[in-house]
C-alpha cells in the first residue's frame, strides 16, 4: 500500500519557537512518541507538517472527536456485493506503512477510545485488530504524534494517566511579540508594523484568557485577520470577524475586545 | 383707560366677536390682549388668528380666570411662531386642558414653568411641549400638575419634555391611588423619585459599564479594575485612591449618546494613572492653583505615555477635548484649553501662556517621558505666571475638564504638605477622608504595598455580628414602574444554626415504606450504561448478525432486511436540582397529621429527596430562605453542590422558622447557582407555604410579580422552574407565580415526602 499521497510536495513554513525541531527529530530517531501541549492556534499542527517534509515521511493527520470510535481509528469491516471485507482505518494504514501518524486534539475522543494506542505507544509497538484477530507490527517508519490543549479541558476531557504517561511532550507557547508579528507578516502577507498591531490585538485578548474568555485570540486567528485585511477590509472590520466576533457571544467582552482593538491601532 | 384701536379685522365667528368685545370691556385684560394680539397678528396667517382668538374664547367661556389668560398671553406674546402657528395653538390647547383637568391655579403653575424655558422670538416648541406633558399629567392626576410645575424651572430644567413626561408616568404609576405618597414623589421627598430622576436624565450609572471596562482593563493593562461608585455627592469627578477608582454616582455629564466612550476613557485614564504615576507627588508648599496645574500635566503625561502603547486611546481622550481655541483668561477656560493642547497636537491656540506650556512640557516628554517630576516642574513655571497675570484660582469651584478626568487630589500624598500649606491642606483632607473610608471598604481586596504603607485607622469598624456576609446584590422587578430597579434585593448569606434537636432522625423512621418506593424509583432512573441498539438503518459499526441475515437472504433470493447498523449510547441521567424551602415566621404553622410544623415537614421531605439523589448521583443543592426587608434576604446553605449529602440532615433539623418571604431575590440566586452547573437539566423546586411577603413591602401585588419576573427569567435561562404549595392557602398564590402546570399542591402536608419524591423522578426520569 502507498502512502505517498500522504506526502507534503512542499515545504510549509515554519518559525521554529526555541529548539522544538532538534527535540522532535531526536525523538523521533527513538520512537518516542510525542505529544505537543499548547494553546489553540499556535502552530502545533503547521510544526508536524514542517517535520514530516524535513524527516521526508507521510503525514496521517487524524481529528479527534466526542463521536469517534476505536473502529474508526483501526478500521472496521463493510459490505460489499460479495459478504464483507475488512477497511483499515487510518491508524492502522500508518501502522502497516510507515507513516508519522498525528492525533490531533486527542482529548476530544473519548478515553475508551484512546487506549488503542496503549500497544503502539510501548516497547510492543503493535497493533491488535480484535475484530479481525490480526496482531499488526509497526512498520520500522511509524510514529506517533499527538496533541493537547490543556486550556481549556474540564475535569471530564483529560487524558488518562496512563496515557499520558507513554509520551515525551513538547510545550507550545504563543511566539514572543517580534517573532509573531514576523509570523503574521508572512503567512497573511501584509506589511511588519500592521501585524505588530494585530499582534498586540491580540495580547490584550490574552490578557483576558481565565477571565471571561477561555483562550485569547491564536496567531491562527491572526493570519486570517490580516488576510483578510488584504483583501480590502478596513483593519477594525477585519479584527471584528477574525477575532471579536468568533471569540465570544458575551455583549460586555465584546464591547472591551472592541475598545482594545481600536485602542491598539 | 383708553380704548385700544385693533388692527381692522372682523372675527368671522360671532362667538369671538362677542368674546373680542368682552375682553375689551375687562380693564384688567384688555391691554395684554390687545398687546398680544397685534403681536400675533403680525406673525401669523388669518386662518391660525382666528383659532387663536377662538381658543382664547374657549378658555374665557370656561372661566379660566384673568390670570391664566394674562400669563398666557403675556408667554404668547414672546413667542415668534411660524404662520400656521403650530406652537402657539398647541399651547393654548394644552393650557385649556390643564384648566380644564386640574385648576386655573394650576394652569398659571404651568404657564410660569413653560416660560421659564422659552426664550423671546422663540417658536414656542419647548414650551409648548412642556405645556402637552402637563397637560397629560392633568388628565391623569390633577394633583401633580402644580407640583412638577413648581420643579421645572429647577430640578427639572435640564431635562427634555420627554424625560419629564416619562419621570411624571413613573410617579403615577407607582401611586395610582395613593395621594398622600405621590405628593411625596413629585416634592422628591420620595427617594425612588430621585432615583428615576436620575434615570431618566441620562445620568448614566456607571455600574452598567463597569463589566465591560473590567474586562477591557484586563485585556489592556493586565491588572483588574478597582472602581468603586460614590453616591453621596461629594465628587464631581472620579478620585485615584491608591489603586482604587472612586466614581460619582450618578456620573455628572455623561454625554448621553457617547457614555460608552466616556466611560471608557474615564477608566482607561484611570488605568493610566495607575499604570505611570509611580508615586504620589509630594505636596510640599503647593498652591492648590499649582496642585491642579500638576495634576492637569501629569495628566497629559499619563495619556501620551498610554497613547504610545495603545495610539486608539489618545483617539478616545482627544474626543472629549471640546473647547474651542479663544482669548477667554478665565481660569476654567485657560486650563481646559491647556488639557486640549497638551494631548492634541492640531489643537491651535494663540494664546501665549498655553503656548509656553505647550512647548514646556514637548521638550520635556520629549527628553523624559517616564519623568513623573517633569509635571511638578512645569506647573511651578505656569503657576508663577499665572499669578503674574493675576488670574484668580478659586479652588472650591475649580473642575477638571473634560469630565473623564480624576479630581488630581489622589495624586498627592497629604503626608507631605508643609504645615503652613493651609489652602492645600483643606483640599487633601476632604479628599482624604472620602478615600479611607472607601478604601477600608474595599479593605478585603488585597491593597496594593502603597496603600498598606500608609497608616490605618485604629478604629475599624468591625462589621455587624448580626448581619450575614452578602452574597449577592439582585435587581427587583417594579410591576408599576414596568422596569427593574438595579441593585435592589441584597442576599446575605447566613450559617445554618448548629443542631439542636435530632427529631428528624425519629421522623424519617416511620417513612420506611416511602423510603424503599423511592429506593424503586432510584434504582429505575439509574440509566448511566452504554446501550447497544441493533438493527438501525444507520449507526456507526455493522451489527455483524444482521450482515449475516442479510448475505443468506440474498443467497436464497429473498428480500433482505437493510437495518444492518448499530449503535451504541450511553443514556446518561444529567439532571441537577435545587431545592429552596421557605422556612418564614409562618412554616412554624402545625401542618396536622402527626403534629409537626410545615416546616418541619418540608424537611422530612428534603432529607428524603437528599438520601435519594445521593444514590442517583445527581447533583443537589438545598437552600432554605426568609427574609426581613430588602437589605437582608436570608440565605442557609443546608447542602450546596460540591458536599456530600451527610450534613444535610443535621441542618435541616436544626432549620426554625423566623422572617418573611421576599421570593423573588432568592430564585435569583437560586437560579444563579444553578444556571452554573453543566447538566443537560436544571430544576429548581420551591416549597413555599404562601405568598411572597415582606416587612417593607406593602404592595401586595409587588412581590408576587416580582417573584414571577424572576421565574420568568429563570425560565428563559433554560432551567425548569416548579413550586410545591404547602396548605390550601398556597396553591392560588404559587399558581401566580410559577404558573398551573408548575404548580404542585399538596393540601396534606404529611403527603408532602412522597409527592415530593414522586413529583421530582416524574420530572427526571423520561
Amino acid at each position: 500500500m502507498s502512502l505517498d499521497q500522504f506526502r507534503l510536495s512542499a515545504e510549509p513554513f515554519y518559525a521554529p519557537l526555541s529548539n522544538e525541531i532538534v527535540r522532535f527529530e531526536a525523538a523521533y530517531h527513538e520512537r518516542v512518541p510525542l505529544m505537543l501541549k499548547g494553546p489553540t492556534g499556535c502552530g502545533k499542527t503547521r510544526f508536524v507538517e514542517h517535520m514530516a517534509y524535513r524527516l521526508g515521511q507521510p503525514l496521517i493527520t487524524i481529528a479527534c472527536h466526542e463521536d469517534m470510535t476505536a473502529a474508526d481509528l483501526v478500521g472496521r469491516y463493510l459490505l460489499d456485493s460479495d459478504g464483507t471485507h475488512w477497511k483499515d482505518g487510518p491508524l492502522t494504514e500508518a501502522v502497516r506503512g510507515g507513516a508519522i501518524c498525528y492525533l490531533d486534539e486527542i482529548v476530544e475522543a473519548r478515553q475508551d477510545t484512546t487506549v488503542v494506542i496503549h500497544p503502539l505507544t510501548d516497547e510492543r509497538r503493535v497493533l491488535p485488530l480484535e475484530k479481525k484477530n490480526e496482531l499488526v507490527e509497526a512498520h520500522e517508519a511509524f510514529f506517533l504524534v499527538i496533541s493537547y490543549n490543556p486550556g481549556y479541558q474540564s475535569a471530564v476531557k483529560d487524558l488518562k494517566e496512563s496515557t499520558k504517561q507513554r509520551f515525551a511532550a513538547i510545550d507550545f507557547t504563543y511566539a514572543e511579540p517580534e517573532r509573531e508579528a514576523d509570523i503574521v507578516a508572512e503567512e497573511a502577507g501584509i506589511d511588519r508594523s500592521l501585524a505588530g498591531k494585530l499582534v498586540k490585538i491580540a495580547a490584550t485578548s490574552r490578557n483576558l484568557s481565565g477571565r471571561g474568555l477561555d483562550e485569547g485570540a491564536s496567531t491562527r486567528t491572526l493570519i486570517r485577520a490580516g488576510r483578510l485585511i488584504v483583501r480590502g477590509i478596513p483593519v477594525a472590520e477585519a479584527c471584528d470577524m477574525a477575532i471579536v466576533v468568533p471569540l465570544t457571544d458575551d455583549h460586555d467582552l465584546r464591547g472591551a475586545l472592541r475598545s482594545a482593538v481600536s485602542a491598539c491601532l | 383707560m383708553a380704548v385700544v384701536r385693533l388692527p381692522e379685522r372682523s372675527p368671522a365667528v360671532p362667538a369671538a366677536a362677542r368674546f373680542e368685545q368682552a375682553v375689551m370691556g375687562r380693564p384688567g385684560l384688555a391691554a395684554s390682549f390687545a398687546a398680544a394680539r397685534r403681536r400675533i397678528g403680525l406673525l401669523v396667517g388669518h386662518a391660525a388668528l382666528d383659532a387663536w382668538i377662538a381658543q382664547g374664547a374657549a378658555l374665557y367661556a370656561a372661566n379660566a380666570g384673568p390670570r391664566v389668560l394674562t400669563a398666557l398671553w403675556e408667554l404668547e406674546g414672546r413667542l415668534s411662531p411660524g404662520p400656521e402657528g403650530g406652537a402657539l395653538l398647541a399651547i393654548g390647547r394644552a393650557v385649556h386642558e390643564v384648566c380644564r383637568h386640574a385648576s386655573s391655579a394650576a394652569a398659571v403653575a404651568a404657564i410660569t414653568a413653560a416660560a421659564a424655558r422659552t426664550r423671546h422670538g422663540s417658536d414656542g416648541g419647548e414650551a409648548a411641549a412642556l405645556l402637552a406633558v402637563l397637560a397629560d399629567a392633568a388628565r391623569r392626576a390633577p394633583d401633580v400638575v402644580p407640583l412638577v410645575a413648581a420643579l421645572a424651572p429647577g430640578r427639572l430644567a435640564a431635562l427634555e419634555a420627554d424625560a419629564i413626561a416619562g419621570w411624571i408616568g413613573d410617579g403615577i404609576g407607582l401611586y395610582p391611588q395613593d395621594r398622600r405618597r405621590r405628593a411625596a414623589y413629585f416634592e422628591l421627598r420620595d427617594p425612588l423619585a430621585l432615583s428615576r430622576l436620575a434615570i431618566h436624565a441620562g445620568a448614566s450609572r456607571f455600574a452598567a459599564h463597569e463589566p465591560r471596562l473590567m474586562h477591557l482593563t484586563r485585556a489592556v493593562w493586565g491588572f483588574d479594575l478597582r472602581a468603586r461608585p460614590i453616591g453621596d455627592g461629594g465628587l464631581r469627578r472620579t478620585r485615584l485612591a491608591g489603586s482604587l477608582l472612586l466614581v460619582p454616582e450618578p456620573m455628572p455629564q455623561v454625554p448621553g449618546e457617547r457614555a460608552d466612550a466616556f466611560f471608557e476613557a474615564m477608566a482607561m485614564h484611570g488605568a493610566a494613572h495607575r499604570r505611570f504615576t509611580t508615586e504620589r507627588f509630594a505636596v510640599g508648599k503647593l498652591k492648590p492653583m499649582q496642585l491642579a496645574l500638576t495634576a492637569l500635566i501629569e495628566d497629559a503625561r499619563v495619556e501620551l505615555l498610554a497613547g504610545a502603547a495603545y495610539p486608539g486611546l489618545l483617539a478616545v481622550w482627544r474626543s472629549f477635548h471640546a473647547i474651542p481655541a479663544s482669548r477667554a483668561q478665565t481660569v476654567e477656560s485657560l486650563f481646559a484649553r491647556l488639557s486640549r493642547a497638551l494631548v492634541d497636537p492640531g489643537f491651535a491656540d494663540g494664546d501665549g501662556w498655553i503656548g509656553k506650556g505647550r512647548a514646556l512640557f514637548a521638550a520635556a516628554f520629549a527628553a523624559t517621558p517616564e519623568r513623573q517630576d517633569i509635571a511638578r516642574e512645569i506647573a511651578n513655571v505656569l503657576g508663577h505666571d499665572l499669578g503674574q497675570l493675576r488670574i484668580p484660582f478659586i479652588a472650591k469651584s475649580y473642575v477638571v475638564e473634560p469630565a473623564y478626568r480624576d479630581d488630581g487630589l489622589g495624586l498627592f500624598d497629604a503626608a507631605d504638605t508643609d504645615p503652613d500649606n493651609s489652602e492645600a491642606l483643606e483640599l487633601l483632607i476632604e479628599a482624604a477622608r472620602v478615600e479611607q473610608r472607601e478604601q477600608e471598604v474595599a479593605g478585603d481586596e488585597a491593597p496594593p504595598a502603597e496603600e498598606q504603607e500608609r497608616a490605618r485607622p485604629s478604629a475599624v469598624a468591625a462589621p455587624e455580628e448580626e448581619e450575614g456576609r452578602v452574597l449577592a446584590i439582585y435587581p427587583e422587578w417594579h410591576h408599576r414602574l414596568r422596569a427593574e430597579q438595579p441593585d435592589h434585593a441584597t442576599v446575605r448569606d447566613y450559617a445554618p444554626p448548629a443542631a439542636r434537636r435530632d427529631w428528624l432522625e425519629a421522623a424519617l423512621t416511620p417513612h420506611a415504606g416511602l423510603r424503599a418506593r423511592i429506593g424503586a424509583l432510584v434504582a429505575g432512573a439509574k440509566l448511566d450504561r452504554p446501550v447497544r441498539l441493533k438493527r438501525r438503518l444507520e449507526g456507526e459499526e455493522i451489527d455483524i448478525e444482521a450482515a449475516q441475515e442479510v448475505m443468506i437472504s440474498r443467497r436464497i433470493g429473498e428480500t433482505p432486511d437493510p437495518r444492518i447498523h448499530m449503535l451504541k449510547r450511553r443514556q446518561r441521567r444529567s439532571v441537577a436540582v435545587t431545592l429552596l424551602i421557605d422556612a418564614s415566621a409562618s412554616t412554624g404553622d402545625a401542618a396536622g397529621g402527626d403534629g409537626g410544623t410545615v416546616l418541619q415537614t418540608a424537611c422530612v421531605a428534603a432529607a428524603l429527596l437528599g438520601e435519594a439523589l445521593a444514590g442517583l448521583g445527581d447533583p443537589l443543592e438545598v437552600l432554605a430562605f426568609s427574609s426581613n426587608g430588602r437589605g437582608d434576604v436570608r440565605a442557609m446553605t443546608l447542602k450546596a453542590f460540591a458536599e456530600g449529602a451527610e450534613a444535610l440532615a443535621a441542618r435541616l433539623a436544626a432549620l426554625t422558622p423566623g422572617y418573611s418571604t421576599r421570593l423573588g431575590p432568592m430564585v435569583r440566586h437560586a437560579a444563579q447557582g444553578l444556571a452554573r452547573q453543566s447538566t443537560f437539566r436544571k430544576v429548581l423546586i420551591v416549597i413555599s407555604d404562601g405568598e411572597p411577603s415582606d416587612v417593607d413591602v406593602d404592595d401586595p401585588g409587588y412581590l408576587r410579580e416580582d417573584a414571577k419576573h424572576a421565574v420568568a427569567a429563570a425560565r428563559a435561562a433554560g432551567l425548569d422552574v416548579f413550586c410545591v404549595g404547602l396548605g390550601p392557602g398556597a396553591e392560588v398564590g404559587a399558581r401566580a407565580i410559577f404558573g398551573r402546570r408548575n404548580t404542585l399542591a399538596v393540601h396534606r402536608i404529611a403527603d408532602l415526602p412522597q409527592r415530593l419524591a414522586a413529583l421530582y423522578f416524574r420530572l427526571t426520569v423520561s
